[in-house]
């Protein structure tokens, strides 16, 4: 769903081939998000098929294609940006997932998983808190945002393995 | 290996409150390394700082700083070990309003043994240092929150101290000035003083410690060592896990 967002906000820019939307698409997000080419000419494929991008001028070197926005590409870019996100809560389904089964098996695991778990968010904490200022530093604004939401996740993820602790008497 | 900081077996009670502000606590912090004390509102943080600095007694187990049982001095003992052996960083300043700034910086050395001994040239240096040489003669009250916080810290450092003590000092601070501030500790630590900060701060403690213990209920819960930070962003934070290929 994001990437048919993503690859029609790139070409809102100008128009691109498929190698191109592949590399900034991935630029934008600081390498956190790999793309793999495949997916992006299904994506061209099918924006072209709904009549939201068309191709412009003659094929190039290697066969590439540059495609524009059309009109109705551009209004649906424009009313999907426009209109905020309003799915569930991703939680971190995996330690979700132990901390239950943990629970429900008695195993008596549970306090030394959390313990450990916790040491993986500060770790993380530490490691994000420093992408986010090497973004500051390189003038990253769009990694800075990405950094920052990576760390108030990851406090949230904290403060809730905490609540856990202390109701586990842990 | 015996640390700069050595807790053993400390409680403390303080009067009238039944339940244990530190309830056994043994700590050891070695020589150069930067601690952070997490824990939320009342879990003693900020009784385990005193007492390292002395400036409150256990009721039971003992403190030594740099080998010396502070836990065992006077308070005039302490008072004076306090000012040659370390320095401390207190969320509201604590600045005397009466002093300017560059008095403010000089108390400790004019209460200290070290009294004079170049102690106006070691202010004066840190104040440059700080990026407040101009202010030297201002009052507190004229400079902003982020100044005068650098004003504690350059009071912390005229008695060049080894082992630096900071509870929760950024937070009377906007966040710009809260990170010079901790921008300040971690270049000390780099220059290698002894750094244990108090923080409810997660992300605070993690990014400029290489050691966190968590504390609850006047116990330590958790003590974890970090790594340093050099994991590319693509292992930190993914926003397309579902596109990824298989």
């Amino acid at each position: 769903m994001s990437l048919k967002f993503g690859v029609l906000g790139l070409l809102a820019g100008g128009p691109l081939h498929g190698y191109e939307v592949k590399t900034r698409f991935e630029a934008m997000f600081g390498g956190t998000w790999d793309v793999n080419i495949g997916q992006v000419y299904t994506t061209l494929q099918r924006l072209e098929r709904d009549t939201l991008i068309r191709p412009v001028g003659e094929r190039g070197d290697r066969g590439r294609q540059q495609y524009e926005l059309t009109p109705a590409g551009q209004e649906l870019l424009g009313s999907w940006i426009s209109e905020p996100e309003s799915g569930p809560q991703q939680l971190r389904d995996a330690v979700f997932l132990k901390l239950v089964l943990s629970q429900r098996l008695g195993d008596g695991h549970q306090g030394q998983l959390l313990r450990r778990q916790r040491r993986v968010f500060l770790q993380r904490l530490k490691d994000l808190t420093a992408l986010e200022q090497r973004a500051r530093s390189e003038g990253r604004e769009d990694l800075v945002l990405l950094a920052r939401g990576g760390v108030l996740h990851t406090e949230a993820d904290l403060r809730w393995v905490d609540e856990l602790m202390a109701e586990d008497g842990a | 290996m015996t640390g700069i900081v050595e807790l053993t077996a400390v409680t403390k009670r303080y009067s009238g409150v039944d339940r244990l502000a530190l309830a056994g606590v043994d700590l050891s912090v070695a020589d150069g390394e930067f601690l952070a004390v997490m824990g939320p509102s009342g879990s003693g943080k900020s009784t385990l700082l005193n007492l390292i600095a002395g400036m409150d007694r256990p009721n039971s187990g003992t403190v030594r700083v740099d080998a010396a049982e502070i836990s065992a001095m006077t308070e005039a003992e302490a008072a004076r070990f306090r000012r040659q052996h370390l320095g401390f960083i207190f969320q509201f300043f604590h600045l005397l309003p009466t002093l300017t700034v560059l008095e403010n910086v000089l108390i400790p050395s004019q209460l200290g043994s070290r009294a004079n001994v170049g102690a106006s040239r070691r202010a004066r240096q840190l104040l440059d240092d700080l990026g407040l040489a101009d202010q030297d003669r201002a009052y507190p009250a004229k400079l902003s929150g982020g100044q005068q916080q650098r004003v504690a810290v350059a009071r912390a450092l005229v008695n060049e101290p080894r082992l630096l003590l900071a509870d929760e000092p950024t937070g009377a601070l906007d966040s710009e000035s809260g990170a010079q501030v901790m921008d300040l500790l971690g270049r000390l630590h780099a220059a290698g003083r002894t750094v244990i900060l108090v923080t409810h701060d997660a992300a605070l403690a993690a990014r400029h410690s290489q050691r966190v213990i968590s504390l609850r209920d006047g116990r330590v819960i958790d003590d974890a060592r970090l790594s340093a930070a050099t994991a590319p962003a693509a292992d930190l934070v993914r926003v397309g896990a579902v596109e990824r290929s298989a």
